[in-house]
């Protein structure tokens, strides 16, 4: 598989701090790739997101994206064209006063021509489903359609890879579910690098991939499948397998015959049935 | 609440609203040099009834216009009034107790109500029918010679966009905060002036702390989205002026040399004592 991402012993530490938010991480993300990110708080999972489009700069190994070095910064401009990222707070990454303007922002900046900027507008808001939002005023719009227009405004720059920082933690259930189910649809449709940080589980699992951190180092790195399953390891960076996982875990812990690695409702629902009919 | 991101902006389909925005601009500002350089009865009445035909043809309901002239309303008055009893003049129209109204005292205030309301009634229309993100395209492109001096130009058009995106922002912020703090015994209706200034306090620190919070994280945000400065960059919209703009500026270039004409001949002044002594 082509590569995106590739993080070549890399160490971060910010400016007057002593110790290091990420130290030797080494990582590659294939092109196509659904990865979430997880860790707890202060784990390091979105200075590492910010590593991968410049807004932060390691300290020791490099980063590449797109094959592109991020340490120089003469690629900086290639680098953030191909590797949009959406933010935790949807108020304060939106510019304009009317929607498509705020989508037009980026291919603005890439100088495009006319023509070229609006098609781009439209196709973006067409696949985040606010076309017909054009010309309203993101202060009318909720938390989750603003976050869908935040998105917008990053797939207009026709980018590889999309990052997200925490993109549905500021969200209600309805507006996470819409977030989330965009990315994926992206994804799957355009084979775009989804790279998502989060703390909900729910979002892990649906993921090809899963990367846990613990204390800026790569604790867990597999399919969630692979990941829910080490138990003792998730414990110890603080974080809680998904509800479905616990439900069986409990259930295998009491001498119940429930098969390892269970990750959704479905799958779990399936097996306390099976277990019921045995 | 109205949309304050829209202003005052009034959505019809007028002549007016069709405009090329830095034309209309450009064009307020010549119809506010004639209404300056008015001096005569007939270029005051020129220059007003013009107005008046520049706010029927907006389309924008009157009651709006009526709006915007409330609070100068008493200002009206009062200078009419004084206009009306310490002009002197030759031509006294009643005299009762300490007031002698005279004809040119009362032509006098009547020229000073046609201007004020003039003025009013001519910056209103271009509120009512320019959209604030027209008119800040608009400024960015009149001031375009301005860069010449280095003036920031497509900072302060920006900054001025961003304004406008954050007032509603920051307005519900201020709500939130005020309810917080209600709820924790604030109380801002109560008290004197300076009682109910100082209430606000904590509202505004937490306020202006939030604010500077946002512009990092807002700045990051455009940096991402390939932001580099006014260098380089195009535009979604393009503003295009056509025949309707240029025959707009013809008419009110027109009216401005008329009134100017007028007013350095000096033929429009009549002799009003001399017509009113015939009657």
């Amino acid at each position: 598989m082509d590569e995106i991402i590739r993080f070549e012993n890399v160490g971060f530490t910010y400016p007057k701090r002593e110790t290091p938010a990420l130290k030797n991480i080494n990582m590659t993300v294939g092109r196509g790739e659904f990865v979430a990110v997880l860790g707890h708080n202060g784990s390091g999972k979105s200075t590492l997101a910010k590593l991968i489009n410049c807004i932060l700069v390691p300290t020791e190994g490099r980063v590449f994206t797109a094959r592109l070095d991020t340490s120089d910064e003469a690629n900086t401009f290639e680098i953030r064209r191909r590797a949009g990222m959406v933010f935790q707070n949807p108020d304060n990454q939106l510019v304009a006063t009317i929607v498509e303007d705020d989508v037009a922002f980026a291919p603005e900046n890439l100088g495009l021509p006319r023509e070229e900027i609006r098609r781009r507008v439209d196709e973006s808001l067409i696949a985040v489903g606010m076309y017909d939002h054009r010309d309203h005023t993101p202060a009318t719009l909720s938390g989750g359609q603003k976050q869908r227009v935040a998105i917008a405004g990053v797939l207009a720059m026709e980018p590889e890879c999309l990052i997200m920082d925490e993109a549905t933690s500021m969200l209600d259930p309805v507006g996470r579910r819409d977030v989330t189910a965009i990315a994926h649809r992206l994804n799957e449709e355009r084979g775009m690098t989804v790279l998502c940080v989060t703390h909900h589980m729910s979002e892990a699992v649906a993921a090809d991939r899963v990367i846990v951190l613990k204390d800026g180092g790569i604790l867990l790195d597999g399919t969630p499948r692979e990941v829910f399953a080490q138990r003792e390891k998730l414990a110890e960076s603080g974080l809680t397998p998904p509800q479905p996982s616990q439900l069986a875990d409990t259930l295998r812990d009491e001498g119940f015959d429930i098969p390892a690695g269970i990750l959704t409702a479905e799958e779990c629902i399936a097996a306390v049935k099976a277990l019921l009919k045995g | 609440m109205r949309d304050i991101t829209l202003g005052s902006y009034y959505r019809a389909d007028s002549v007016v609203h069709k405009l090329d925005a830095r034309v209309k601009i450009l064009l307020m500002i010549t119809l506010m040099a004639a209404i300056f350089t008015a001096n005569g009865t007939v270029s005051y009445a020129a220059v007003f009834l013009f107005s008046i035909a520049v706010m029927l043809m907006t389309k924008v309901p009157l009651k709006l216009y009526l709006k915007s002239l409330r609070p100068l309303l008493i200002l009206v008055i009062f200078t009419s009034l004084l206009n009306i009893f310490y002009t002197h003049g030759a031509i006294t129209l009643f005299e009762w107790w300490i007031f002698h109204p005279t004809f040119e005292g009362v032509l006098f205030s009547l020229k000073m109500i046609a201007r004020i309301v003039s003025l009013i009634i001519v910056s209103s229309a271009l509120m009512y029918t320019t959209t604030p993100v027209a008119l800040t395209d608009a400024l960015e492109w009149l001031m375009k010679p301005l860069k010449a001096v280095r003036f920031p130009v497509h900072e302060t058009a920006l900054m001025m966009t961003l304004a406008l995106r954050f007032i509603p922002t920051l307005l519900e912020e201020a709500d939130k905060i005020m309810c917080a703090q209600k709820a924790r015994g604030a109380d801002f209706e109560s008290g004197g002036l300076l009682h109910r200034a100082k209430a606000l306090i904590p509202v505004i620190v937490p306020l202006l702390v939030s604010a500077f919070r946002r512009a990092p994280e807002l700045a990051t945000a455009m940096e991402c989205r390939c932001y580099r400065g006014g260098e380089g960059r195009t535009k979604l919209r393009v503003m295009k002026a056509g025949y309707r703009d240029a025959l707009a500026a013809l008419i009110v270039l027109t009216l401005l040399g008329a009134v100017i004409f007028a007013r350095v001949k000096g033929f429009d002044v009549p002799p009003w004592s001399e017509i009113l002594g015939l009657i």
